[in-house]
């Protein structure tokens, strides 16, 4: 790697994104592709680079940045990290890819917005500095914002964008208070991540300090019954968005509790000890997101209850306190980063096709568009967790993890796994295989003329250039799941 | 003894002391220099030309207090004034925003039609007024410098002659200004009472020894009161609204920055250096205020529809902010205040630049409505605008969150982290009126020309949107100065 790796892939996205949104739309589209491939393969050539026999940061870049607050610039990746690098840079070229070209001078802009957020997130990933992680953390909510806001779908994107906004700062601005408090309380007078680790401060302190923390990752995970923002904002984030918006920026509140609460916080005791809340909380997500997917109709709406219900296992991973689940929670980001941005891609396509969100207007889809129809099969087998595809392998980490952990949250959240293909099935039959009648459907026969109306276009199944998107997700599900070493060969220490 | 001290006083003293206060100085001279020209010029040059020769006086002025810092500057005039570092970073402060606002102000008074040179004159009076504040070192020199500045302000809020609504806000700007300086005066009164001098140092040693004195808890109670009026602070706010929204809006954005910036000086200058022994009881009331004034101001804000009264309750709440760094621990407190000072102006200067810049020939423009569309009729002033609000709200990177972080780490050190957490909860509301203006910013509006950038609005908003993205990324020069201005407060209330 070069001496400036680390610092070019987060700061080409942000140089490249701000040129872009001054540019027309095709020059845009033509620059940002440039920008994000050249951001992967830094990315990836850091991972290829990265040696696994070596303790703690690599490729470390540190200057002094506020010195009257010994905060630094201070980037590195370790094996927690250097997987997720990647995955932001593969999503974010994806993103980019996938955004038309049609919407004149606000396509520029779109691009550059993107790339801003891009940028934003590797930086978190990025950043062992506490006061620097912070101030990606927050500047990434700025192009999210604008994107949810002026792109997005439905009827109230603003609501959306400001709900999401009002809730994640609410638990960002106390994650403030958090990093101040860190540096005065444990004695550390540092942001730097490893000097605070090697202070830990009383438990009651440390109750406090977790709080402030958790409460910035949890409503960024989503974390139940923290993601009273996730639906409205899923819904409303227009689609290249939302690919970043799921697949990346969920992970970096489940990376930040790998980076920050577990080794900062030992023992978050006080009143009740927070290390034994988390869990508990991550198996009711589990289950509440997976009841919620049942019971949606708005594909959108599913798939974001799906990710809710997915995330769980990430942080029952987390803090089940051994190397296996932990191990499990990163390999699961990364397969969670791979199958919901080629899930909200396939419905966006179907909703493109049929003009309706809706899923009871679906039926009989299959025999009209197999390629969809194929990949949609694979991608919610993956989704589901079955063996061979990425998905399994990260979920049974957790899940034994979780088993040494504590059996009785092993078990329950094993039976939250039994309502994944229900809803993952059930959707891919209605929509592909049901035959056409006009029961289920709200309107009843009107809303079945309409949804005939919509398909009886003519054959439209995937185009190349929409299988060449999906390819390279579809292609790691495979790989992961078949050779998860690649993965977890990095975690070794 | 005075008499005795005066009878022997010496040219050369009379040198040393002026050279102390050579910033003021030549604010006061340009100032007469712009009176003398006012008269001899033909009518059509005047205004242009007093506008040059302010410029020229606030650059002097900061040549000035660059020889005087480099010099070493020290108390003159007995003890009622000094030219120390913290006066010297006031009286650079002050003159840029002088500068400033002659910038983005001249264009707007033309527009308006009453471009006249006599404002120029009244904003080297406020300045000259705001300096005096700055290099206080005696209850009477406070309160001298807080007249002369809330004089001129007077003025300068009732400008606009033929609007009534500016001549409503100097009036009651005017009355409750008034109340306020009485309140002020009482409690200098009852302090010089308690300790027998209106000096800051001799006041320190003096209520040092006998700080449980009702007579001396009582003056600061009441000089606080008038103080806290005077950066609009709650629950002393009242007025704030009403005259930001009155006043011609060059002269709220002027005044919004000016008369906060002088009052916390004076604050630092009288509390920390003039009161350091008593100072759990100011702390107390300093808390209250500021915790009123972020609940004040926050959630009155959201329910504005104009944006100069939305800027008012955002100040409130600024300076709830500030408070709050202020009463943290010594000396980053006190830096940290003085880099907010900063941000503060170079943040709400420009927000406040781009309302001057869209206001119309019969009236200010300070509806919501009046932002929308701004982003396809000058995309250029909406990102800026967009800069300004993200950093009001503390977003990094910009100045206004690394400026907050300094101001709430200063305070979690000084042992007031329940203030912080109660100013991060009301950050979280002030970003949703924020937002708002945002949010206008960028929806679609009516197709209207494009508004006209001038040469000196277009400077001063570059310089302001630069100063708020650069000391966001880089803080360190700029909190370097901080220190730097506010250690002889450190060095004088350690002692």
């Amino acid at each position: 790697m070069t001496p400036f790796g680390l610092t070019l892939i987060w700061l080409l996205p942000v140089v490249g994104g701000a040129a872009v949104a001054l540019l027309p739309p095709h020059l845009a589209k033509w620059l940002s592709v440039l920008v994000a491939v050249v951001t992967l393969a830094l990315a990836a050539l850091g991972a290829y680079a990265f040696n696994p026999l070596v303790h703690g940061y690599q490729f470390t870049e540190q200057v002094t940045w506020i010195p009257q607050l010994h905060a630094d610039y201070f980037l590195g990746v370790d094996y927690i990290s250097v997987w997720l690098v990647v995955l932001n840079a593969l999503i974010g070229l994806i993103a980019v890819l996938a955004t038309p070209v049609g919407g004149g001078p606000r396509t520029g802009r779109f691009l550059g917005l993107l790339l801003l957020m891009e940028g934003g997130m590797a930086g978190v990933f990025l950043s062992v500095d506490l006061l620097l992680f912070y101030v990606f953390w927050e500047a990434m909510l700025i192009p999210a914002y604008f994107m949810l806001w002026l792109w997005g779908e439905g009827e109230r994107p603003l609501f959306a964008s400001l709900k999401f906004v009002l809730y994640t700062l609410a638990g960002s601005l106390l994650m403030l208070v958090g990093i101040i408090g860190v540096f005065f309380f444990t004695g550390a007078r540092s942001f730097n991540l490893p000097d605070i680790a090697a202070h830990q401060a009383s438990p009651d302190i440390q109750f406090g300090l977790f709080f402030l923390f958790a409460i910035a990752f949890v409503i960024k995970v989503p974390v139940f019954p923290f993601h009273g923002w996730l639906r409205d904002a899923y819904v409303a984030a227009p689609t290249p968005m939302l690919l970043a918006f799921s697949g990346v920026m969920g992970k970096t509140g489940a990376y930040a509790m790998l980076r920050i609460l577990i080794p900062l916080f030992h023992n978050p005791s006080l009143w009740w000890n927070w290390n034994q809340v988390m869990p508990w909380l991550a198996v009711a997500g589990i289950f509440w997101g997976a009841l919620m997917a049942l019971a949606q109709t708005d594909l959108k709406a599913l798939v974001a209850y799906s990710s809710l219900s997915h995330m769980g296992f990430i942080v029952l991973g987390i803090f089940s306190f051994n190397q296996l689940g932990q191990q499990g929670a990163i390999v699961q980001m990364v397969n969670h980063g791979l199958i919901v941005p080629a899930l909200f891609l396939l419905v966006a396509w179907l909703v493109d096709r049929t003009g309706t969100r809706d899923r009871s207007a679906f039926f009989g889809l299959a025999p009209r568009m197999p390629v969809l129809a194929g990949v949609f099969l694979v991608v919610s087998l993956a989704a589901l967790g079955l063996p061979g595809l990425n998905s399994f392998v990260g979920e049974f980490m957790v899940l034994l993890g979780a088993w040494s952990y504590s059996p009785v949250l092993a078990v329950l959240a094993c039976s939250g796994l039994v309502l994944a293909p229900i809803y993952m099935l059930r959707l891919f039959q209605g929509a592909m295989y049901a035959p056409a009648t006009g029961e289920d459907l709200p309107h009843g026969h009107a809303g079945l003329e309409a949804a005939g109306h919509a398909l009886a276009a003519p054959h439209n199944d995937l185009g190349a250039a929409q299988l060449a998107l999906l390819a390279p997700l579809v292609a790691l599900m495979f790989v992961i799941g078949l050779y998860p070493f690649l993965l977890t060969h990095l975690m070794s220490p | 003894m005075i008499l005795a001290a005066a009878v022997n006083y010496s040219w050369s003293q009379a040198q040393g002391d002026l050279a102390q206060v050579s910033p003021f100085l030549v604010v006061t001279i340009t100032l007469l220099v712009a009176i003398i020209v006012d008269l001899l010029l033909p009518a059509a040059a005047r205004a242009l030309a007093v506008a040059g020769i302010a410029v020229a006086g606030f650059l002097g002025a900061i040549a000035a207090a660059l020889l005087l810092h480099a010099a070493g500057g020290h108390a003159a005039y007995s003890g009622f004034a000094t030219g120390d570092d913290f006066a010297v970073f006031f009286d650079v402060f002050f003159a840029v925003l002088g500068i400033l606002t002659v910038l983005v102000t001249h264009p707007y008074l033309a527009r308006r039609g009453f471009l006249a040179p006599e404002f120029y004159v009244l904003l080297l009076a406020a300045t000259a007024g705001m300096m005096v504040m700055g290099s206080a070192t005696s209850l009477v020199t406070v309160f001298l410098g807080l007249e002369l500045l809330s004089i001129a302000l007077y003025v300068m809020t009732g400008f606009a002659r033929k609007d009534t609504r500016s001549q409503e806000a100097g009036a009651k700007y005017l009355l409750m200004g008034g109340f306020a300086s009485a309140f002020v005066l009482y409690g200098m009164a009852l302090i010089y009472g308690a300790t027998g001098s209106t000096v800051l140092s001799t006041i320190a040693k003096e209520a040092g020894s006998n700080s449980g004195s009702n007579l001396l808890l009582l003056g600061i109670l009441l000089m606080g009161v008038g103080f806290a009026f005077k950066v609009s602070a709650a629950p002393f706010q009242m007025w704030t609204p009403d005259v930001y929204e009155g006043a011609p809006v060059a002269v709220t954005a002027f005044m919004s920055v000016g008369t906060k910036a002088a009052a916390f000086a004076i604050i630092i200058r009288v509390f920390l250096q003039g009161l350091p022994g008593v100072s759990t009881d100011w702390g107390a009331f300093l808390a209250f205020v500021a915790a009123a004034s972020m609940v004040v101001g926050n959630l009155g804000a959201i329910v504005q529809t104009s944006l100069k009264r939305l800027l008012a309750y955002s100040g409130i709440a600024q300076a709830g902010y500030i408070l709050v760094g202020l009463l943290g621990a010594r000396p980053a407190g006190q830096d940290s205040v003085l880099f907010y000072l900063v941000a503060y102006l170079f943040m709400n200067l420009g927000a406040f630049a781009v309302l001057i810049l869209l206001a119309g020939p019969a009236a200010d423009s300070d509806r919501f409505e009046d932002l929308d569309g701004l982003g396809r009729r000058n995309p250029a002033l909406a990102v800026v605008m967009t800069v300004f609000m993200l950093s009001l709200a503390g977003f990094p990177p910009t100045a206004g969150f690394i400026g907050k972080f300094f101001l709430f780490s200063a305070a979690v050190a000084g042992g007031y982290t329940w203030l912080v957490v109660l100013a991060v909860l009301m950050s979280v509301v002030s970003v949703y009126y924020y937002f708002r203006v945002i949010v206008h910013i960028w929806s679609p509006g009516p197709v209207e020309e494009r508004v006209p950038v001038g040469l000196g609005p277009r400077v001063a908003i570059a310089v302001s949107v630069a100063f708020v993205i650069v000391l966001g990324i880089l803080p360190s020069l700029v909190l370097g100065l901080a220190h730097l201005g506010a250690a002889p407060i450190a060095l004088a209330a350690g002692r």
